[in-house]
């Protein structure tokens, strides 16, 4: 009964009244972000990262995970109600939650959004509980060599999943491993790429760069062509389910449960892939496929629970093996170091209270969500007449004041409009910030590894496909590739064929 | 606007080129060592000739496929209002402290919206300025100074 005693001192952790606060403010924070346009988890995370500094490390980490399993929350209340995905993960919700909303049903959709999520929460946490310490477990046995391969199979699976061309993807990983090389060599000390400025020398500060990237560049997105959003449904009522959509949202959410808690560990952005998953599964398996797309229920219950389980079990290689799966655990690495603790397999045994902590603290969290959504709907409705034009200079003010009060260095400043005008010119490219991001946080780790690594092997590169771990992550991680590359084949091959037609 | 080449991937290419030539020339200053012992040079040198590969790719790629894409105006005003206004900031907040610094960078930034009038921005401004005042200053304990000594007090 390890687990149980592991459980309740996550729960006595999870339960003081100040990590109930901060809990409480972080999926708050979370869902208003979601609500809001234009502002995702990403962005809001590195921006209140120095805000966290003075806090209790598990404390921190509480806050932060909130705001991400928050914004998953708030994403899919805008995808019903106004048909506009406040996440990418919600994208499959708007389908038929906002056929729903249009057919008087907003209150339902909303409900069976918030049931699924906090069902499929809580299997996922308690999937979590369970997997996590045998993972840690093997994971240390890991040398170096091991961690080269994971950590170039975390980032190859990352650009799978992105959308859009692969060789862009993966130009976007090398040029964030290039912005991640800037500062002090680890193994000598010589500064690289600084241009003899001082405040490079420990390397381009992260939350400039996920700020700008995430932040800024999305805000020039937006003014490229301005737009108000429309909210049709003033009033939420009738919030509670009938015993007949009890019925029909059953299946829907055990199995959304299943495909995300599964693909949620896959890095790169399972829980855009695991919500697409469950919505096609249903519109497979249902009686009724024609309902789809015209506002059925199941259409959204499979894909909530789905992406909430992915927001879940997303954190288990970060808190295993310390490898962030797709940006905001990147953050959240951040987080963890700024904290002085390295995130990975030690953690578990450690920091217990920590990481029993954070993990009972996402079924408060998903509970405290239930709560806070459907009695507070009216609320959350009015959020959403907020004009964008009030918004983004907010987004702005928070991220110059943010990035400034980490170091009390203008530097950082300036850097957010540098990555700014980057990411910007990038996406405008059809280029997509992710993977830059996550080549940024892990080239270091990567580099650490791989330099170990050669010093061991004495200068032989076969030690990688030699040691039976190492080999078999690689070998995944070329499959992946394979993989990734297969769906332009096809589509290839489907432009030969339209044109024999 | 239907193109035979897609512009988009030919200047993302180029883009990826030119980060990975100018990251390239910088890793010639440091040593390179050996594949054993590698010196600080090694990885950057590798990673930054890979990224040209791979820019070269994109550009090949862009070359070869047709695309269809609705043009949208690039948000100069927005651009350079906003970098102008996080420059501002950087340099003067200790300056002028956080209430003033933080007016001047909502106002300013309020303004790349076509649908903000002044009279508008100076409201986005005092508000976000007592907002900030409020939460990091008073809530945070932040070490910037309401008023800053530029002010005289």
């Amino acid at each position: 009964m390890e687990l149980l005693s592991n459980l309740a001192l996550g729960f006595e952790t999870a339960l003081t009244p100040t990590n109930i606060l901060w809990c409480f403010v972080g999926t708050l924070l979370g869902t208003l972000v979601g609500v809001l346009p234009g502002i995702g988890p990403t962005a809001t995370i590195a921006m209140l990262l120095p805000i966290t500094f003075n806090f209790e490390p598990v404390t921190a980490l509480i806050m932060l995970a909130g705001i991400y399993y928050g914004a998953q929350y708030g994403g899919s209340t805008t995808a019903i109600l106004i048909n506009l995905p406040g996440e990418s993960s919600s994208a499959v919700t708007a389908i038929d939650g906002y056929q729903m909303a249009r057919q008087g049903r907003a209150g339902p959709a909303l409900a069976t959004a918030a049931l699924g999520s906090f069902f499929a929460g809580t299997v996922a946490t308690f999937i979590l509980a369970v997997a996590a310490p045998p993972l840690a477990r093997a994971a240390l046995n890991f040398g170096a060599p091991e961690y080269f391969a994971l950590i170039v199979l975390g980032l190859l699976v990352s650009i799978s999943l992105a959308h859009g061309s692969v060789l862009k993807a993966l130009a976007m990983i090398v040029l964030g491993l290039l912005f991640g090389m800037v500062g002090q060599d680890i193994y000598t000390g010589t500064p690289r790429f600084t241009f003899g400025q001082p405040e490079l020398f420990s390397g381009i500060n992260f939350v400039s760069m996920a700020v700008g990237v995430f932040g800024i560049a999305e805000i020039l997105r937006n003014l490229e062509n301005e737009r108000e959003r429309d909210v049709m449904v003033k009033k939420v009522t009738n919030l509670w389910l009938t015993r007949e959509d009890f019925r029909r949202i059953t299946m829907p959410v055990l199995r959304g449960t299943l495909f995300g808690s599964l693909l949620g560990v896959l890095p790169g952005g399972g829980h855009i892939l695991s919500s697409f998953a469950s919505y096609s599964a249903e519109k497979n398996l249902s009686k009724h496929p024609e309902e789809f797309g015209k506002g059925a229920i199941e259409g959204v219950a499979g894909p909530e629970s789905a992406n909430n389980a992915a927001a879940q079990t997303s954190f288990i290689p970060l808190l295993t093996l310390g490898i962030p799966a797709h940006p905001v655990m990147a953050l959240m690495v951040g987080a963890f170091i700024i904290q002085g603790i390295t995130p990975g397999p030690n953690v578990i045994n450690e920091q217990p209270a920590l990481f029993w902590g954070i993990i009972a603290s996402m079924w408060v969290g998903n509970l405290l969500l239930v709560l806070l959504n459907l009695p507070l709907i009216g609320l959350w409705v009015k959020l959403l007449t907020i004009p964008y034009r009030v918004l983004f200079p907010a987004i702005v003010v928070f991220a110059a004041i943010g990035c400034y009060s980490i170091n009390m260095n203008a530097f950082d400043v300036f850097a957010i409009a540098f990555f700014g005008i980057v990411g910007y010119v990038l996406i405008r490219l059809g280029c997509e910030p992710a993977p830059l991001l996550l080549g940024f946080v892990l080239g270091p780790l990567l580099e650490e590894h791989l330099r170990r690594a050669m010093i061991i092997s004495r200068g032989d590169p076969t030690i990688f496909v030699t040691r039976p771990i190492s080999a078999t992550l690689l070998a995944i991680a070329v499959l992946v590739v394979i993989f990734a590359m297969a769906p332009s084949i096809r589509k290839k091959r489907q432009a030969i064929f339209v044109e024999e037609d | 606007m239907f193109t035979d080449k897609s512009t988009r991937d030919i200047l993302a290419g180029l883009v990826f080129i030119g980060f990975g030539l100018a990251f390239a020339i910088g890793a010639l200053n440091y040593d390179m060592g050996r594949a054993i012992k590698m010196g600080p040079g090694y990885l950057p040198m590798i990673t930054s000739l890979l990224l040209v590969g791979l820019g070269t790719a994109v550009a090949v790629q862009g070359w070869r496929r047709s695309e269809t894409i609705e043009p949208t105006p690039i948000p100069w005003r927005g651009l350079i209002l906003i970098v102008a206004v996080i420059g501002f900031f950087g340099l003067c907040a200790r300056g002028v402290g956080l209430g003033p610094a933080t007016f001047v960078t909502a106002a300013v930034t309020a303004l790349a919206s076509r649908h903000n009038g002044p009279v508008a921005a100076i409201g986005i401004g005092v508000g976000m300025a007592v907002l900030c005042v409020l939460v990091f200053r008073v809530g945070l304990g932040i070490s910037i100074p309401t008023i800053g000594p530029w002010f005289g007090f």
